[in-house]
Parts: structure tokens; C-alpha cells; sequence
């Protein structure tokens, strides 16, 4: 949804016509009827969590950017949801922010992860952080400004520090603790990741050993004198001259030539045409398995 | 000792003038002079000897000869400081001599321009007190000559083509050549190491002049006791390669296309002469415990060369101070996944395993003489006492069955470890892995193995045979580039074991991450510390044994083949 509809839409909100209350009191009841899968909007600043494990909406007034939630695998209770819902909307000062969960995905979690994210935010700024229970894995994918600073290292390291969480069946707790990490990096603070240190450390004394005996290796290897340095060196002397060629005798060899019909054909390439991806815009993220 | 004749005082070759020269009037006399007035009567060039003071060092054997009397005090080539047992002794004559152009000054200088790019070198080098050490020592070299004069003769031939025939035209070609190669020389001591006279070589033989033993006064030599068939071979095949680089070039041989095996057979030299020759090196030795190591100046160029050893506690200061650098860069830019971490970690452990495989080839190599064709000549060679004859007919009844327990291992690893090595390997791949990583990460998954793979096939069926009457030292690679696993195992293993640790996990593959940093870390701690090993094998590269002569050969007989 981009931003010109989304003025549009507080617009109509602001006329809080009786229509619309109708229409939205349709919405909330098909989506307890159907159960997940579902996303409808709330008036602005507005906030619900209903109780039926379905969805929850927050706009932020002052941006524009929404929080989503969709537990389509059941993972939340209504309080938790409201709870974590509540903590995803500190990020609405920066972008958008949804969490999904689903346990049938076929395709790999990056994918369901940025398929999501498309559908709801498209390229606008803004992150999704998913618990896929048929991969068994968590995945952020971020877009846009929270893209520039959530990259790709840092999801890592975010889901890196998340996923024991999920492997104790703590959804919640896993949900609401990446939530604050990505929060923490988009405020600028700084998050913990002791390993990267310890084994960046590791890996620049390796390096570092391995680059000294290098340099020691190569600068005292010795090398003998090339051929030509020592022919220099010497009094040498070679002269020649040609007497002749003196005719001996003569081979025949019957060798016919190949004489094929036409000879071979090759196949012409045929013309090429690779289908483009919806133009150069791109996100990324990255998850754990748990 | 040259009595000046002026003033009785002790003339010395005084490297400026090139002259005999005495410190105390002088006086300068022309070494040929000299010559004329006191060898003509004992020993002059005729006789094919000629008589000088021998010093023998009581603690390695090693002979140094001189024209002085004064005692020696310490011995170049194993670094002690004794006084040598000395003797009088006639010993063969040099044909050729090439005097002392560069001083002492000037070896110093050169070798502390080497010192300079010496970052870990001990600081034990680069004492003065050392470096004063520097002695002059005229090196035995033997120098060959070869030359070929006359016709020859070498099949050609010229092809067409007549329909479905293929029709060829031979011919004899005939070559009035003039071939004349006379200066190579090779070291003819055996405690000058091939590498060591290569790495300052060569000599400017066109500049040798008719040995006189006045040339030696104020200097030192080294006796020959390396055979003079020694380098026959490598010798002529350096003259021959020579000759037909040039006749190639002819339109005729390129016309009636003469195969390159006819041209070096035609071009082959016919004589061939070996002559003594001494030639100036400033040479100097480091001893720490049991080990030695050489600096060298070329007493004619001014090139230099030395075994340079690695202070360990300099080098991990130096790697600490890189380190840093290294962590603020790798921080900026590098965020791994523990996955990722785990088989990053096994490249630094692999590179170890490469490294200090082909160090500990060497340092055999080196031990044994086999990479020193004038240090293997004069060594017993190995299997000469019936204990390692025994042991080798053993070895020879045991190769085929080997082979075929090599085999069946082969086909195993090639029927299911490779198999599952690299798609455990793969399958890691495509979950940790973001699409940019693909490229990399297949080639430490799918390379490695190959690699490792590949050692064993060649371990099997490239084992390589050691020919006892072949001393020369092999050009062929062996397997692990030599083999001798057995000596390697203790020191492979370390970095082996961390492989081997980080690849279980790999193939495993656990949901937590602790497994994979503490993979890491074992396959990053195997690798520090195989790392530490590589450094003291370097150190065993850049130092030598301490040398046990019993010096005598180096053919006493006449000089041409």
C-alpha cells in the first residue's frame, strides 16, 4: 500500500462514515470466521487485538507506517500478540514492521519472508520478521530505509540471538527480543554479537601469522641464476653455417581425405529472453534455522 | 706465508690493488712474480699440486686451507670457536682463480642490505661483532668446458600432399657448427650447499685468471671433496639446450623441419674438460645450539645470500601488530554466520596442512642431502648398510599389497565418503547460504575433497621409488610433494584434527549455534598452533645441521673426462 492511498484512506477515515464502521465490522467478523490470513486496516492511532489468533493493526499517525501481525501458525495468545504488537510499534517511527508466523510454506523462508513483505509494503521502507514452523526457521527481510541499517550481516546477527528462543517454544519471547534488537540498530545503538568479535579476532591473528610467514617465506627464498645469466658469464661460443640439404629418399603415404556429405550443421541459437525481476530495487535479510 | 723482500713482513693479496701488498714497508708485489720466485721451486704449475697450511676444526672435521701459519681461531662452517689443529699439506692445484674484487667493506654492506628486508630475522644477525666474523674464503668450484667442431649431420624432411597420398620428402642436413662453451662452474665443496652458491652465482668466469697460491695469501680456501661427474650431466645439458635454442632459429631447420631430439643429439659436445677453479666468497656462520646458519657474498659481484632464520617471539609481535588492522577490517566488513564461521575456519587449517607438508618435504630433503646433488654425492648413500637393505626388501614385498589396500581405499572414498562429504557439505550449503556466497563456499566444499582426493590416488599410484644407485637428488615430485608420511604424521595431525572436528559438524549439522563456534574455534586453534610448528620448521629450513666431516675425494685424479 503506498503513501498516496494511504492519504487518501485518512481521508475517508476522517469522514467516519457509518459505511465504513459497517464495512469494518464485516471485516473483524469474516476474519474470526475464517480465522488467519487476513489483514484489515484501523482508524489511525487506533489499535485491536482480537481473540481469536488473528490479526492486529497499528498505523502511525505522524508516518504512515503500519504494524501487521499474522500468526497463522497459532504461535501467540491474544495477550502476547497485543503485547508484541505494542513493542513493533516503536518501529513504525522508521517503517513498516510485521510478524508473521506459518507452519505450511513450501517455499523457502527468505522467499515467504519477502513474498509477504511485497504483498503488504511493497518497496516501501519497512521489516517482517517471520517464524516459519514447516522450515523451522525465522527470517528477517527488511526493505528501504530500515534496509540500509537492518542489512543483511545484522539480520543475521539478530536471528542469530533470537533462534534459541524459538527452540524453546518460546515464540513470544523470540518475536519481541528481534523486535527490540531491530529497534536498537534503527535508534543507533548498538546490539551484542560477542562471537563475531571473538571469531573475527581469531580469524585476523590467522590471518596475520599466515601473511608474516608469507612475507618471511618469500623474502628469503633464493633463487638460483637463470640460464641465460650464466651463459653470459662464461666465454661461450656458437657458430654455425648451413652446407646444404642432401635429397635421401622418398615416402608416400596413402592418407584419403574424409569426404563427407555436406558436411556438419549447427543448430542456430535461438533468440534469448530472460524474464527481469520487477526492476532494481531489492531487500534482503537473513534468518536462522531453530 | 709471502715474506715481503723488502722488509720480511707478511705480504697479503690486498683486494684494492690487487697486488701482494706488505702493511708494514709497502711494498707491492705481482702475485705471478711471487709465483715465479717461491713455488717455481716446490711446487709450481707443472707438478699439479701445491703446498699449503691445512686447518682442521677438532669439533666438525671441516679442512680450511690457507697460506698463513697463524692460528685459526674459530671455523667457518660449524660457527666454533677453537683453535684448528693445522698441518702442512700438499694439495691439488687449482687451474683457474678468480681473486678477491669486492672487501670486506663492501660484503658487510650487501649483507646488511639483505638483513634490512629481514623483518623477523633474530637481532643476533645484525650484531656487529657477527658481522665482523665475515671471512674470506676462496670456494673449490669445478668448471666445465665443452666444445664440438666439425659437420654434423641431421634427418629432415619436407611433406606435400598429391591427392589421397601424403608424400614426404627426406633429407640429410648438413651444419658446419663451431660450439665452444667454456666456464660453468659448479661448487666442488660439500658444505657449500647447492642453494646457497646458486643464490649468489654467477660468476664472472671470463674474468678467472691462471691459479697462483699467492692469490690465497690473507684469505682462506675450501677443499674440494665433491667428484667432479657430479654436474657433468647438468652441465651439458645447459650447453646443449643453449645450442639448440640458437640453430632452432635457422630457416633451414624450421624449413625441413628437424625434430628437436635429432638438433640436440647433433649439437651434443663432443670434448668436455673439468678444471679446479677457486673462486672468492665471503662467507660467514651463526651458530645457536645445535644448528648452524650461512651468509655468503659473492667475493666478485657483491651479491648475497644467508639462511635466515625466524625469532619467534618478532614474528608473533609482528603478527599481533597486523592482527589489528586486520580485526578493525574484518569487523567493518565481515559479519559471519557460524556455518559460514566453521568452514571459513577449515581454509587457514588446509593452508597449514599445505605448508608444513611441503616444509617437512624439504627439511627431509635437506637433512638427508637429497636436495644438494654435491652434498648427496659424498653422503652414504641410503639402504648402503644391510639393516636399510633389509628394510628395503621388505618395503619392496609390501609396495603391491599396499597398492591394492590403496586401491579398495580409493574406490570407498569414491563410492561413499566423497559422496557424502560433499553433498553433506552441499546440502549446509544451500540452507546457510545467501546466494553470493554460492561461488566460494562450493570451492572449499567440492575442491577440498577433490584435492584430498587427488593425494591419495597420487600416495597409491605415483609412489615414488627411491633408486639407490641415483643419488642425484629427484625432480620429481613425490606423494604429499615427497612422502614420508610418517615423519609428517605428528605435525599433520594437528591441523588434520581440526579438519576433521569442523567437517563432523558440517555433516551433521545441529541447530545450535555453540557447535559451530566451538568447531571454529578447535579448527582455528589447531590451525594457530600448527602455525607455531610451521615457524620452527621454517627455522629447521633456514639452519642446518651442525656438519660432520671426514673430508676427503673430490677426484685427486687428473682433470679432463
Amino acid at each position: 500500500m503506498d503513501r498516496m492511498s494511504d492519504g487518501k484512506m485518512r481521508k475517508v477515515r476522517g469522514s467516519r462514515s457509518g459505511l465504513l464502521r459497517v464495512f469494518l465490522a464485516a471485516a473483524v467478523f469474516f476474519a474470526v470466521i475464517l480465522g488467519r490470513g487476513g489483514t484489515f486496516c484501523l482508524a489511525a492511532g487506533a489499535k485491536e487485538a482480537d481473540s481469536s489468533g488473528a490479526d492486529a493493526v497499528f498505523r502511525n499517525p505522524d508516518t504512515g507506517y503500519e504494524v501487521r501481525l499474522e500468526d497463522r501458525a497459532g504461535l501467540l495468545t491474544a495477550g502476547q500478540r497485543e503485547k508484541l504488537s505494542g513493542e513493533m510499534e516503536k518501529i513504525t517511527d522508521y517503517g513498516n514492521a510485521a510478524f508473521v508466523t506459518t507452519d505450511s510454506n513450501r517455499s523457502s523462508t527468505e522467499d515467504f519472508a519477502r513474498r509477504c513483505y511485497r504483498k503488504w509494503f511493497g518497496t516501501d521502507s519497512g521489516t517482517v520478521f517471520v517464524i516459519d514452523m514447516d522450515n523451522r526457521n525465522i527470517w528477517i527481510y527488511s526493505d528501504g530505509a530500515v534496509w540500509d541499517v537492518v542489512t543483511t550481516d545484522y539480520a543475521n546477527t539478530v536471528t542469530d540471538n533470537v533462534y534459541r528462543y524459538a527452540s524453546e517454544e518460546d515464540y513470544y519471547g523470540c518475536a519481541s527480543e528481534a523486535f527490540k534488537e531491530i529497534h536498537a540498530l534503527l535508534e543507533g545503538r548498538r546490539i551484542a554479537q560477542p562471537m563475531k568479535y571473538i571469531s573475527n579476532a581469531l580469524l585476523a591473528m590467522l590471518l596475520a601469522l599466515l601473511i608474516n610467514y608469507g612475507l618471511a617465506a618469500s623474502l628469503s627464498m633464493r633463487r638460483g641464476p637463470a640460464e641465460r645469466t650464466i651463459l653470459a658469464n662464461i666465454r661461450r661460443q656458437f657458430l654455425y653455417s648451413g652446407i646444404g640439404a642432401i635429397y635421401t629418399h622418398q615416402t608416400k603415404d596413402y592418407d584419403p581425405i574424409f569426404k563427407g556429405d555436406g558436411g556438419s550443421s549447427s543448430g542456430g541459437g535461438g533468440g534469448g529472453h530472460s524474464g527481469g525481476s520487477s526492476g532494481g530495487h531489492s531487500g534482503g535479510g537473513g534468518g536462522h534455522k531453530f | 706465508m709471502y715474506e715481503c723482500p723488502n722488509c720480511g713482513g707478511n705480504l697479503k693479496f690486498d683486494i684494492a690493488r690487487q697486488q701482494l701488498y706488505c702493511d708494514f714497508c709497502g711494498t707491492q708485489v705481482d702475485p705471478y712474480d711471487f709465483h715465479k720466485e717461491k713455488d717455481a721451486e716446490e711446487s709450481g704449475p707443472s707438478s699439479g699440486e701445491y703446498e699449503v697450511t691445512v686447518f682442521t676444526c677438532p669439533q666438525c672435521g671441516a679442512e680450511i686451507l690457507s697460506e698463513d701459519t697463524t692460528a685459526a681461531t674459530f671455523c667457518s662452517f660449524c660457527g666454533g670457536s677453537v683453535i684448528l689443529d693445522s698441518r702442512v699439506r700438499k694439495e691439488r692445484r687449482p687451474s683457474r682463480i678468480i681473486p678477491f674484487t669486492r672487501t670486506r667493506e663492501d660484503c658487510r654492506a650487501a649483507y646488511r642490505r639483505l638483513l634490512g628486508r629481514a623483518f623477523f630475522a633474530p637481532k643476533e644477525l645484525k650484531d656487529e661483532s657477527l658481522i665482523e666474523k665475515f671471512r674470506g674464503i676462496y670456494m673449490p668450484y669445478w668448471v666445465y668446458s665443452f666444445r664440438k667442431k666439425g659437420t654434423v649431420t641431421m634427418p629432415g624432411e619436407r611433406s606435400s600432399r598429391k591427392g589421397d597420398y601424403q608424400i614426404t620428402n627426406n633429407y640429410d642436413i648438413e651444419y658446419e657448427i663451431d660450439e665452444d662453451y667454456d666456464g660453468l662452474a659448479y661448487d666442488a665443496s660439500s658444505t657449500f650447499s647447492d642453494s646457497l652458491s646458486g643464490a649468489i652465482g654467477p660468476f664472472d668466469m671470463k674474468e678467472a685468471k691462471e691459479f697462483t697460491p699467492s692469490f690465497l695469501s690473507g684469505f682462506y680456501a675450501d677443499t674440494n671433496d665433491v667428484e667432479k661427474q657430479v654436474y657433468l650431466e647438468e652441465a651439458e645439458e645447459t650447453v646443449v639446450r643453449d645450442a639448440v635454442r640458437e640453430l632452432s632459429g635457422d630457416s633451414a631447420c624450421r624449413k625441413y623441419q628437424i625434430r628437436q631430439e635429432a638438433i640436440r643429439e647433433a649439437l651434443r659436445p663432443a670434448e668436455r674438460s673439468i678444471e679446479l677453479a677457486m673462486l672468492p666468497v665471503w662467507f660467514l656462520s651463526y651458530r645457536n645450539g645445535d644448528r648452524v646458519s650461512y651468509a655468503v657474498v659473492n667475493g666478485q659481484t657483491g651479491k648475497a645470500a644467508a639462511d635466515l632464520p625466524v625469532d619467534g617471539k618478532r614474528f608473533l609481535a609482528g603478527s599481533f601488530l597486523l592482527a589489528v588492522p586486520l580485526f578493525i577490517l574484518l569487523n567493518l566488513f565481515l559479519t559471519l554466520k557460524p556455518e559460514l564461521l566453521l568452514l571459513l575456519a577449515i581454509l587457514p587449517a588446509f593452508i597449514c596442512v599445505l605448508i608444513s607438508n611441503d616444509q617437512l618435504t624439504r627439511i627431509i630433503a635437506g637433512e638427508t642431502g637429497e636436495d644438494d646433488k654435491g652434498l648427496a654425492s659424498v653422503r652414504p648413500a641410503p639402504g648402503e648398510d644391510g639393516k636399510e637393505q633389509k628394510t628395503r626388501e621388505l618395503s619392496r614385498l609390501r609396495g603391491p599389497l599396499m597398492n591394492v589396500i590403496g586401491i579398495a581405499l580409493c574406490l570407498v572414498f569414491l563410492n561413499f565418503l566423497a559422496p557424502l562429504l560433499i553433498g553433506g557439505l552441499q546440502g549446509l550449503l544451500n540452507r546457510v547460504s545467501g546466494e553470493n556466497d554460492v561461488a566460494w563456499m562450493t570451492l572449499i566444499n567440492v575442491i577440498f575433497p577433490l584435492v584430498l582426493f587427488w593425494q591419495v590416488v597420487r600416495a597409491v599410484f605415483f609412489k615414488r621409488r627411491r633408486n639407490v644407485r641415483d643419488r642425484a637428488p629427484s625432480k620429481k615430485k613425490g606423494p604429499f610433494g615427497g612422502g614420508h608420511f610418517k615423519e609428517k604424521w605428528p605435525v599433520l595431525r594437528k591441523p588434520l584434527a581440526g579438519i576433521g572436528c569442523a567437517l563432523v559438524i558440517c555433516i551433521w549439522n545441529p541447530v545450535s549455534d555453540w557447535f559451530y563456534y566451538i568447531g571454529a574455534l578447535i579448527c582455528m586453534g589447531t590451525a594457530l598452533w600448527a602455525i607455531l610448528d610451521i615457524i620452527r620448521q621454517y627455522n629447521l629450513l633456514a639452519t642446518r645441521k651442525l656438519p660432520q666431516l671426514n673430508r676427503r675425494g673430490g677426484d685427486e685424479d687428473g682433470s679432463d673426462v
